[in-house]
């Protein structure tokens, strides 16, 4: 029937819109949650990826610029309350939200300046899990094997 | 004249609002020393001002009507407020009991309750975007 027809099409525009939330499911919503990977790690995968090495090489230069910005934001804010209010819960929240508006002006600035806005950030972190799962999994696969005494080349 | 009118608005109680300097009551602070200097309002000033602002206010007799020398009150210079840092107490002193000994009404209760649910779900909402925007930054 077309009312059939017509909720299908309205469920795959929506999954479409939704579709953002695929990558949470894929990075937090695991059954079996990824071993934790350090800095090295993601360092040894900027060097190896040739495209998306270099934008989770930018992604991860702009946290200095959001926390440089929220440190800013915080003293500034922060220190107006304490010039100007006696109220010492005031001066937390006004430090709290001048860190949080720093860190958002922060993050701007870095976007412009490494051009994110060019490229596609949750993209790039899905190819780093991806690289991430496909080196533990070879591990995991290895570890396996030789508990039945085979041994992978 | 002017003499008098120092004395009477010394002599005052702070908020007392006189017809002749209500418009400067009313007027924001960066704009006060704007509404002329022909009188000697200056002299008059709140004691919610800072030492610092009395500075500031004398640079005004610079004015082309700066010949009209300002008159010292008889409080002097102080400020009937000073600004105290935030780690001395006003008083050391214990305080009387209001919120051991009031009733909630429902009034009270409602408004105060309104006003901690408002900020709980300010808060989660804005956490929704922080988290998006900032998820993808910090995660790998």
């Amino acid at each position: 029937m077309g009312i059939g027809e017509h909720f299908e099409g309205v469920k795959q525009h929506w999954a479409r819109n939704f579709a953002f939330l695929d990558y949470f499911k894929k990075v937090y919503g695991r059954d079996q949650p990824l071993p934790k990977w350090s800095d090295a790690d993601v360092e040894e995968f900027i060097a190896s990826d040739p495209v998306y090495g270099p934008q989770l090489k930018a992604l991860r230069e702009s946290r200095k610029f959001a926390l440089g910005g929220a440190l800013a934001g915080a003293a500034h804010l922060g220190g107006v309350a304490f010039k100007y209010s006696k109220s010492p819960h005031g001066v937390v929240l006004a430090t709290g939200f001048g860190a949080l508006t720093g860190a958002v002006l922060g993050s701007e600035v870095a976007e412009h300046w490494y051009e994110l806005y060019k490229m596609d950030k949750q993209g790039a972190n899905l190819r780093f899990i991806y690289w991430w799962e496909d080196k533990v999994s070879g591990v995991l696969m290895l570890c396996h094997l030789s508990e039945f005494g085979f041994w992978a080349v | 004249v002017l003499m008098i009118l120092v004395l009477l608005c010394a002599g005052m109680d702070k908020y007392h609002s006189s017809t002749r300097f209500a418009p400067l009551r009313d007027a924001p602070f960066a704009l006060r020393g704007a509404f002329g200097t022909s009188n000697s309002s200056f002299n008059n000033m709140d004691g919610l001002r800072h030492s610092s602002s009395i500075g500031q206010a004398r640079s005004y007799t610079s004015s082309p009507l700066g010949a009209l020398r300002q008159k010292m009150p008889p409080s002097g210079n102080r400020s009937l407020h000073t600004s105290r840092p935030l780690s001395t107490p006003v008083a050391n002193r214990p305080l009387s009991p209001h919120l051991p000994l009031k009733k909630p009404q429902l009034s009270a209760t409602f408004s105060i309750s309104h006003r901690i649910f408002g900020a709980a779900l300010g808060a989660a909402i804005i956490s929704i975007p922080l988290a998006t925007r900032f998820g993808v930054m910090f995660e790998v």
